[in-house]
């Protein structure tokens, strides 16, 4: 009966060798939104604080 | 099958590795012959084995194979030594989730991704942590959450966290947990503190709250997808926490352990000199320097070339170590945990899956410098008791003998009872006679000590 109920547990992920885990993969749904949010304010910050350091660098060699 | 399939290649139906005649070799099954073409053909295995993140392996015939499932097979080229992680100093199991991360994130500019991030699957190889499972990659599912996700966090997250927030010493929970630290007990370990984490929060706090919610359910699968920035937000989320931890060994025991000694510099340079005369003289392949501190001796060996193995009971001393090598970029030094009065055991399914410290050796050569007395009269334990350890790890034993009138022993018998009648010069060359024959002994001037050659028996 426990097997049937864990065969149950996202049967479609057979492929995956290892179990991902319900919870994990849960929480990494949970999570997504803010953290992929959080990642891409990262990303802009970067290319801004690049463009503006390339911008003082080329001033300042001029 | 064959018998010679390695214990611990069972998991992943995608293949299996297996030993012939000596050498390491790996079926790659039919069941993954999408995947592995596409390993190849999109160029990533080229990008990770030019930056040196994973294994190269040479496409060999398929009459190698074992079964016939199988679809390739590949000789990896072979790692000289396999460690495992709680023989790891902090910033070892650091580098290696780093890498991991790394891979990841390089997988995913090919449209490939890991599927599973075991600890096990990465090995020092010339200095560098390396993947050495092939098999790890598989096609990236476009909305797919990350299937290693668990697997990372038990693995590499909680045990640093632990290590770098409660105590470094955490990290022997390995030994008991063979697929990680469990998160509830990573959660209810670590301090408050690390609440106000948001990595820490989310990938280990309430990761955890959420296995113990769901745990047993019967869940339908939700029908919401993960997009590609927030994939890549979850292995960032992660980096970042991994890259913030850090563990500074204060003042430890051994710390200052070398300004401490009762060797005159004169004695410290006359002991490096007769180490090395003596390895001139039996010119070993590979050498374990059991007691190795920061690896002060074990440098002497690296530096002929010879692949050395620096073990220390103490973590302080490990770090400091292998910062050292990461600094000095030394390729033929790996420096390890290992208590000798109780080192690392066959672990795992039918005790096969992870081997002894002694089933990985023996080693050509062990050096076992100020060591006796720790092993004699810290540990109670008879010459012979420890001649016979020695003779079943290795094949030659330059050991030093540290009588009682020296400092350190003396430090040793300050509290406690003198009870180590036995512990003479004679006493430990007539038992060591039994299982080696002395080749050469040396005294180092200025100090009480003598240094001795021995070849096994």
């Amino acid at each position: 009966m426990a097997f049937l109920l864990l065969y149950t547990i996202f049967i479609q992920d057979a492929y995956a060798y290892i179990d991902p885990g319900t919870g994990s993969y849960m929480l990494q749904l949970l999570i997504a939104s803010l953290v992929g949010m959080l990642f891409a304010l990262k990303i802009y910050w970067l290319k801004i604080k690049t463009f503006f350091l390339n911008l003082f660098k080329k001033n300042g060699s001029e | 099958m064959g018998s010679n399939i390695l214990p611990a290649s069972f998991r992943d139906p995608s293949g299996f590795v297996f030993s012939q005649e000596g050498l390491l070799y790996r079926q790659i099954n039919t069941v993954y012959r999408e995947n592995y073409d596409f390993l190849i053909s999109s160029g990533l295995y080229e990008t990770l084995v030019k930056q040196e993140l994973l294994i190269p392996h040479e496409e060999v015939s398929i009459d190698y194979r074992l079964s016939h499932s199988a679809y390739k097979v590949v000789k990896p080229e072979t790692i000289n030594f396999i460690s495992q992680p709680y023989e790891w100093c902090f910033s070892q199991l650091k580098d290696a989730a780093l890498t991991t991360l790394k891979i990841q994130k390089i997988a995913f500019d090919y449209k490939m991704s890991l599927k599973d991030s075991s600890v096990y699957n990465i090995q020092f190889r010339k200095g560098k942590t390396m993947l050495i499972d092939t098999l790890s990659f598989e096609k990236y599912r476009e909305g797919e959450p990350w299937v290693a996700y668990r697997q990372f966090c038990q693995h590499f997250l909680a045990p640093l966290s632990l290590m770098a927030y409660r105590d470094v010493r955490l990290s022997q929970l390995f030994r008991i947990f063979i697929d990680g630290i469990p998160l509830d007990l990573a959660s209810l370990l670590l301090p408050k503190r690390t609440y106000f984490s948001f990595p820490l929060l989310f990938n280990i706090h309430l990761h955890a709250k959420s296995q113990r919610h769901f745990a047993g359910k019967a869940v339908k699968k939700p029908d919401r997808k993960i997009g590609r920035i927030q994939f890549l937000g979850i292995i960032d989320s992660l980096e970042t926490a991994i890259k913030k931890m850090k563990w500074c060994p204060g003042g430890t025991e051994w710390a200052d352990y070398y300004d401490n000694t009762n060797y005159s510099s004169e004695a410290f340079q006359t002991k490096k000199q007769i180490l090395s005369d003596f390895l001139d003289e039996i010119k070993p392949d590979n050498l374990w320097d059991l007691g190795a501190n920061t690896g002060v001796f074990s440098r002497v060996s690296a530096s002929k070339g010879i692949n050395t193995i620096a073990f220390d009971i103490d973590p302080a001393a490990v770090e400091k170590n292998y910062l050292e090598c990461v600094r000095t970029k030394s390729t033929n030094i790996l420096p390890l945990l290992l208590d000798l009065t109780n080192p690392s055991p066959d672990i795992g399914w039918q005790n096969q899956e992870r081997e002894s410290i002694m089933k990985r050796g023996p080693a050509d050569t062990v050096l076992a410098l100020a060591l006796i007395h720790h092993l004699a009269i810290s540990n109670n334990l008879p010459f012979y008791k420890i001649a016979d350890f020695f003779s079943k790890i290795c094949k030659n034993l330059i050991i030093e003998f540290v009588p009682k009138s020296d400092s350190q022993v003396q430090k040793l018998l300050s509290t406690r009872e003198d009870i180590f009648q036995d512990y003479k010069k004679d006493c430990f060359e007539t038992q060591f006679s039994q299982y080696f024959s002395i080749k050469e002994a040396s005294d180092i001037t200025e100090s009480d000590r003598t240094l001795y050659l021995m070849k096994k028996k």
